[in-house]
């Protein structure tokens, strides 16, 4: 147990990612939706593998084991006009 | 949380989507011994993928609204009860609307609401939507409807603190568990015996939720029912957190008009911020055959641009994640809820549109219906029988 930050964006702690795992989060994703960790800025990009290190070891898995999250658009963060932005040239909406 | 699978459940629910999640809860609450399976997480599928709109203006028919109301007067209970906060915001919700097509549909959604006893829909002008939502650029708006009663909830806390719930009152909640097959015996209707899981545990029964969302279709099919459900595939994106810009749930005027005459895909600005700060924006909708869960291109470009249209204020903000979720809808548009005529030990529960705002109220309907053997009269129009083969 112990609060240090494992999400920085979200500044989630491993404690808070140990009580996810203790009420039944055993994915990566599973810790996301329990915690909030991997749903900031970064997408998780920096935390996932701290998560799955303490996935890992509180559940008795090796670190192999333990899939990466979901990925999904954009690769980096990307504002809400330059998206639209080429809808808005085709002038379609 | 975890805990030894027994032999045998008086319940089994399938699905630990927030529907699934709210049965087991109530069912566990009656007493039942309840086992809730997911082939994935816990609302890892739509109920993980939707923006927690807590809709009342434009439900499908009284019986939804009456259980949207009932499931909103729930949620401080819950909240007690779960030991948790739910994040649930009562900050009204609008409907801006940008053409007179666009304003007779909604309008007519209004009268509808207000004729089932939502005396607090109502048509605003420009105007009026502008000083409820201020962010709103209200140039190229001709009207709004409006219902100071609607809301949002957390999606992920919902399901999450239910199965929570659920298992402690005594129900067995198995994440990652794939049913495979049913055990059938037949006689003058089908009952199912027991449940295999993919490890080949076979799990006896007396009765089986179909809570399945998506793949209510499949776990329908194991015991030879075949279920009318269609799907949509919803797309949706969300923004880094800022400080409060938008204050309601925002819903586009254009999702009402004509909506289910095309199989194109259809784009709009449905809009909320959450607690945390960050803005969801929806969403771009197609039909899709399959379960698919892809973005595209076209889809969010669209939604974006109409997002930033709406609330000029959005534009320069980080997108950080796209998501899509895939949602089943019958042809009548109504959930599919009851006993099945066809297997005599199955609950269908699948197919509620907004079903986050719904799902506490349907979990009390089902564990009603369950420990008294009938549904209620008055949701008969929910029936799976109407659309199964």
């Amino acid at each position: 147990m112990s609060e240090k930050i494992i999400c920085r964006c979200e500044e989630i702690t491993e404690t808070e990612i140990e009580e996810a795992i203790k009420h039944g989060a055993v994915t990566v994703d599973d810790v996301k939706r329990f915690t909030r960790a991997g749903m900031g800025l970064c997408q998780g990009r920096t935390c996932w593998r701290l998560v799955a290190a303490i996935i890992a070891r509180e559940t008795g898995r090796s670190p192999e084991e333990i899939q990466p999250p979901n990925r999904r658009a954009p690769v980096r963060p990307l504002a809400v006009e330059e998206l639209g932005k080429a809808a808005l040239e085709e002038g379609r909406p | 949380m975890k805990k030894e699978m027994r032999g045998r459940y008086d319940a089994i629910v399938i699905g630990a989507g927030v529907v699934g999640c709210a049965a087991a809860y109530s069912l566990a609450g009656k007493g039942l011994s309840v086992l809730l399976v997911d082939r994935g997480g816990v609302g890892s599928g739509a109920s993980g993928g939707n923006p927690g709109f807590l809709v009342l203006l434009y439900r499908e028919c009284p019986q939804t609204l009456a259980l949207a109301l009932k499931a909103r007067d729930m949620f401080s209970r819950l909240e007690r009860e779960l030991g948790i906060e739910l994040e649930v915001e009562f900050n009204g919700g609008l409907i801006p609307v940008k053409n007179p097509v666009e304003e007779e549909a909604v309008a007519a959604v209004v009268e509808k609401a207000r004729s089932w006893g939502l005396g607090s829909a109502r048509m605003v002008t420009a105007a009026e939507a502008g000083r409820l939502e201020p962010a709103l650029d209200t140039e190229g708006i001709r009207a709004a409807a409006w219902c100071s009663e609607e809301g949002r909830v957390n999606p992920f806390r919902l399901s999450l603190s239910l199965a929570q719930g659920a298992a402690r009152l005594g129900a067995t909640v198995r994440p990652h568990c794939v049913v495979t097959k049913m055990h059938l015996s037949t006689g003058p209707s089908v009952r199912i015996e027991a449940v295999e899981l993919a490890d080949g545990t076979v799990v006896e029964t007396g009765l089986v939720v179909n809570a399945a969302g998506a793949w209510a279709r499949d776990i329908a099919r194991m015991a030879g029912l075949e279920l009318g459900i269609h799907y949509h595939r919803g797309e949706a994106m969300v923004t880094e957190p800022i400080g409060p810009v938008i204050k309601t749930i925002v819903t586009d005027g254009a999702f009402f008009v004509g909506y289910h005459d095309t199989k194109e895909m259809r784009t709009g600005a449905c809009l909320t911020q959450t607690r945390a700060g960050n803005v969801v924006i929806a969403q771009a909708t197609t039909e899709v055959e399959e379960y698919d869960r892809r973005n595209t291109y076209q889809g969010l470009r669209e939604v974006a641009a109409k997002a930033a249209a709406y609330f000029p204020a959005l534009a320069g903000l980080e997108v950080i994640r796209c998501w899509a979720a895939v949602t089943p809808y019958t042809e009548d548009l109504l959930p599919v809820c009851g006993f099945s005529g066809k297997v005599s030990n199955m609950f269908v529960a699948a197919s509620f549109p907004s079903a986050v705002g719904l799902a506490p109220a349907v979990g009390e309907l089902i564990a009603e219906a369950v420990t008294g053997g009938v549904m209620r009269e008055e949701f008969r129009a929910f029936s799976p029988d109407r659309v199964s083969q």
